[in-house]
């Protein structure tokens, strides 16, 4: 305990960053959540739980969330499985695997916008992907405006966008595990796939617990590939809260509804880890 | 003593007070203080040129302007830019508004009352303005913005690309008065070319997003998005029907116009013909291929010319509202209103003069004519309406519903009224 | 450090031959198709002619060289002046938010001070927290204090916001794993706390501190959301925000100049990258989430 002054203080700056960018906001966007503000009409009351009454009877809004939920439910799991799946390839011992590493690593690099702006062209209806397709004699789709291709597209995107990121906290996971384990279940004749499922897993499940976490946290901040792929649409199929708060927000200027809205997605976020941290225990070997 | 002593400071620091804040606007007009900005969507270097040329020239009469600064927005987000700025507390001085935000702007109050300036200015001429142009700025004893740039839509055409498809000119038709959306969609499947990426007709400024521009084509059919009072939805009505049954028939039964996501470009000589505002038509001088312009076609229900309007306006929030006034005032009265006549049409009567018009333009005179004099005084200008930014997403995501080739067009008219009714009221 | 064996790869890896190598560079090679053709095709096309970029059959290597694309990127944009805000904004975020999260990941990994671990959750929860969440009342508390359309909100939020709990995370991942004994040796010879920090614990950080710092300049140089938000005028914007609007008076994309921004904007990116890849990927595995 004799440190503790040294240790606040060392702490403090991102403490104190924690209080007024993080917790700070929280507060008042709850607080916000029971006004009307709409800084270019100059609008501003206290209205009491209007904005959620709004919220509820807006078809958008559940249209929005019903979308929000899909996008992290694809998302997720298919970041995840490519992230190990590649991992666990890229574990094995042979030439050029640091090559390939960094190929997949190299979009984390570049700036969602930049990677989302070429992918756009990459899915137009008369862009390469098509093209290419077309060259294989099938017919391609119209990516970005054909339901159900646009979520699909907007997902998977970002999938190859951050997937590199997840591959390497796997990577880092996966040499962790002690070579002895695997040859012990070796001397008692277990094959890779029952090694992987007995051995692996068990021993990087704090990792995915972690992955999982961020991955999903993640998923509800998808903003960019939204805006610049589809912008919500068609229809409002690939609209999700996070993109429809700015919408509400930044566009529209109605701020304390979107102050509603965004209370409604730190819930959902909220809730999410909770439940994960709770449910950890029955799948999660190790503590972290 | 101490009280005395208190009391004399108290005074002393109150006249100094005083005297500061008296200093105050006598100092804002003291030489070169003022910099007046103004946001604008253009980036054309002539469009800027003429600008900073009328700016200059004011500076020389105008020693307390320091500078005027012209600020290039990109245009596809150029309204969501300056109403960032403005909620942001650093509104631009003078501003560029487009026709379908000028409602919605005057509702919240951000647009300031420049009648006084013009009328208070010997030789500015408000009443030369034709008064159809001016209907969204004005209000009693009020003038909220000058419409700079009153620009009548048009089809512009490829004549080659035409007449290699052997399909007949749009110039002939509309002399034998046969030029209806009708016909014109013919003309259209007869240019419009898969393999070759050829297209009949594309409309750059829609891109399946500024659904408003689509007036052009349902005010023929005798449609509207809304009545005249901005209080009931009028998507779901038959004529809106038969409008939008027609273009989606343009789109997917004779695929003469550019689906969704697919890029075409008029410039480039392959396709036939571009439903264009001229004040955006400029860069056809220097097309190497033979082209031409008609107006709108006419509908089954109107012959309807409809206008795209931009409006210079001066911001409530702007610090400096006096001199943006009359700087605005200055940059638009009767002479310098003459110089834009090369990139933008004018809607001050001497102005829209054929022969004016024709020795400025691109156009010909019998072009400027029908296109410009007849176009402002025949047509309508483009939707608006006070709550546009809370309807537009709403109207074009269900829109959206239009844009495939198993559309259900009344049903998704339909729906477009059902959400958006509860605002409009 | 936990123990690693040399021999890690030795026996699963060693059966890798013939067939099942031939199977693994296929498959691997098919999949860096979606990771290297963007890249690809963002660079050739950008050299492009506008009629050639879509236009069939599709070109892998320009038919044309438009070298001019790249002129124009200059002559649409002041693109010099928003390059050098995005350089110089994401050089402060990655100093101040070095210094700050390594700072607290070493308190919050070394030094036993009050509600130690019960702020460290707290703070955790900052990782999870949706940028949309917060950016509302900062947007109110920038504009009431004049600061929207100003580099503070685009530098203060990356530097002091979730961000730096990302780093002092992963830099406490780090010193959690560092030897004590010289630590406690210098306790012993009577040097502070801090200097502890500053003399034993900082010099031997250095490949930690290198990742972070790049995460951090990565973080700032591709954000989007905030810089959009706060930054309204041309002369302000970072690249993110001018990507997108490389548009023609009728507000569609100019695909060729388009292309050749953003190539301007991910090449020397993309060289640095491949220039310290093994490092950096190094790096990250070693601050990153170990199991």
């Amino acid at each position: 305990m004799r440190h503790w002054r040294t240790g606040l203080f060392m702490a403090a700056p991102v403490l104190l960053g924690f209080i007024f960018l993080v917790l700070y906001p929280v507060v008042s966007v709850i607080r916000d959540s029971f006004t009307s503000y709409n800084p270019l009409s100059g609008e501003a009351a206290f209205i009491g739980v209007d904005n959620y009454t709004r919220l509820i009877q807006d078809e958008t809004a559940l249209e929005v969330a019903k979308n929000t939920l899909i996008f992290a439910a694809i998302l997720v799991p298919v970041n995840m499985a490519l992230a190990l799946f590649l991992a666990v390839l890229l574990n094995l011992h042979f030439k050029g695997r640091t090559t390939f590493r960094a190929i997949f690593f190299s979009p984390v690099i570049v700036s969602t916008v930049a990677w989302t702006i070429v992918w756009k062209y990459i899915l137009q209806d008369d862009g390469p992907l098509n093209y290419f397709i077309g060259l294989s004699g099938l017919e391609g789709n119209n990516w970005l405006r054909e339901n159900p291709w646009p979520m699909i597209s907007v997902v998977m995107v970002q999938v190859f966008k951050n997937l590199g990121m997840n591959m390497i906290f796997f990577l880092a996971a996966l040499q962790g595990v002690p070579e002895e384990m695997y040859e012990s279940s070796e001397i008692d004749g277990a094959n890779r796939w029952q090694q992987f499922k007995k051995i692996t897993l068990p021993f990087i499940s704090p990792t995915i617990l972690l992955v999982a976490i961020l991955t999903i946290a993640g998923a509800f901040q998808v903003f960019a590939q939204v805006l610049l792929l589809t912008g919500g649409g068609p229809g409002l199929s690939t609209t999700v809260l996070s993109y429809y708060i700015f919408v509400n927000a930044f566009q529209i200027f109605d701020l304390g509804y979107a102050s509603a809205l965004a209370v409604c997605l730190f819930i959902f976020v909220m809730g999410l880890t909770i439940a994960q941290w709770q449910i950890r225990t029955r799948w999660v070997f190790r503590e972290v | 003593m101490k009280v005395k002593y208190l009391k004399m400071i108290a005074t002393g620091s109150a006249i100094a007070l005083i005297a500061f804040i008296g200093i105050q606007p006598a100092k804002a007009a003291a030489k070169g203080s003022i910099t007046l900005r103004m946001t604008m969507w253009s980036s054309n270097a002539n469009h800027l040129a003429l600008f900073k040329g009328l700016a200059d020239e004011y500076k020389k009469t105008h020693p307390e302007i320091a500078d005027i600064k012209f600020e290039s927005l990109d245009f596809a987000t150029y309204t969501q830019t300056l109403t960032t700025q403005i909620a942001g507390g650093k509104a631009p001085d003078l501003a560029w508004i487009l026709e379908k935000d000028a409602q919605q702007f005057r509702k919240n109050n951000l647009l300031l009352n420049v009648l006084p300036q013009m009328q208070a200015t010997p030789g500015y001429k408000v009443e030369e303005i034709a008064s159809g142009s001016l209907g969204l700025w004005r209000a009693p004893r009020s003038v909220y913005g000058y419409p700079f740039s009153t620009s009548p839509f048009a089809i512009f055409y490829n004549a080659d690309l035409i007449k290699a498809a052997g399909a007949e000119d749009p110039e002939t038709l509309r002399a034998k008065g046969e030029w209806t959306w009708a016909n014109a969609a013919k003309v259209a499947k007869a240019v419009a070319d898969y393999e070759k990426g050829n297209y009949g007709l594309n409309y750059p400024t829609f891109n399946y997003t500024t659904w408003n521009g689509l007036a052009s084509i349902w005010r023929g059919f005798g449609a509207e998005a809304w009545d005249k009072t901005g209080k009931k939805c009028t998507f779901n009505s038959k004529q809106m029907n038969n409008a939008m049954e027609f273009f989606h028939g343009m789109i997917y039964k004779d695929k003469s116009f550019p689906a969704p996501g697919v890029s075409s470009d008029f410039f480039a000589g392959n396709v036939g013909m571009s439903l264009i505002q001229l004040s955006r038509a400029a860069n056809l001088a220097t097309m190497k291929w033979k082209w031409g312009v008609v107006p709108l076609p006419k509908g089954p229900v109107a012959d309807a010319q409809v206008i795209g309007q931009a409006g210079m306006a001066v911001l409530s929030k702007s610090k400096n509202r006096k001199a943006a006034a009359d700087f605005l005032v200055f940059a638009t009265n009767p002479e310098n209103a003459a110089k834009y006549v090369a990139f933008f049409p004018q809607s001050r009567t001497p102005l829209m003069d054929p022969k004016v018009i024709a020795a400025a333009s691109i156009l010909n005179e019998t072009q400027a004519k029908m296109i410009v004099a007849d176009g402002i005084s025949k047509g309508k200008i483009l939707t608006s309406h006070p709550k546009l930014s809370s309807i537009e997403l709403t109207v074009k995501s269900t829109l959206d519903g239009l844009w495939k080739a198993d559309a259900n067009v009344s049903e998704t008219l339909n729906q477009v009224c059902t959400k958006i009714q509860p605002s409009l009221r | 450090m936990r123990s690693k064996g040399k021999k890690r790869h030795i026996r699963r890896n060693s059966k890798l031959t013939g067939w099942r190598l031939f199977g693994l560079y296929s498959l691997l090679l098919v999949m860096t198709i979606p990771f290297l053709f963007p890249t690809w095709w963002m660079f050739t096309a950008s050299l492009k002619p506008i009629e050639e970029v879509f236009s069939f059959p599709e070109s892998l290597i320009p038919n044309d060289f438009q070298i001019s694309n790249y002129a124009e990127v200059f002559r649409l944009q002041p693109f010099l002046r928003q390059y050098w805000n995005s350089m110089s904004i994401a050089l402060v975020v990655t100093l101040i938010s070095v210094t700050i999260s390594t700072m607290g990941g070493y308190a919050f990994a070394r030094i036993n001070f009050k509600w130690r671990s019960k702020l460290f959750i707290i703070l955790l929860s900052a990782l999870l927290m949706p940028a949309e969440v917060t950016l509302i009342p900062i947007f109110r508390l920038m504009v009431n204090t004049g600061l929207s359309d100003t580099f503070f909100p685009i530098i203060l939020i990356p530097a002091f916001g979730a961000h730096a709990v990302v780093g002092l995370f992963l830099m406490r991942q780090f010193f959690l794993d560092f030897p004590t004994e010289l630590e406690e040796a210098a306790e012993i010879d009577g040097l502070s706390r801090f200097r502890i920090f500053t003399k034993i614990a900082l010099p031997l950080a250095g490949p930690a501190i290198a990742s972070l710092a790049i995460l951090s300049f990565l973080y700032s140089w591709n954000l989007f959301l905030e810089p959009l938000v706060f930054l309204t005028e041309p002369n302000k914007y970072t690249l993110p925000v001018v990507l997108p609007q490389f548009t023609d008076t009728y507000g569609a994309p100019i695909f060729n100049v388009q292309l050749a921004a953003t190539s301007l904007s991910v090449i020397p990116v993309m060289i640095v990258f491949v220039m310290a890849q093994r490092h950096f990927i190094r790096g990250i595995t070693m601050t990153g989430l170990k199991g």
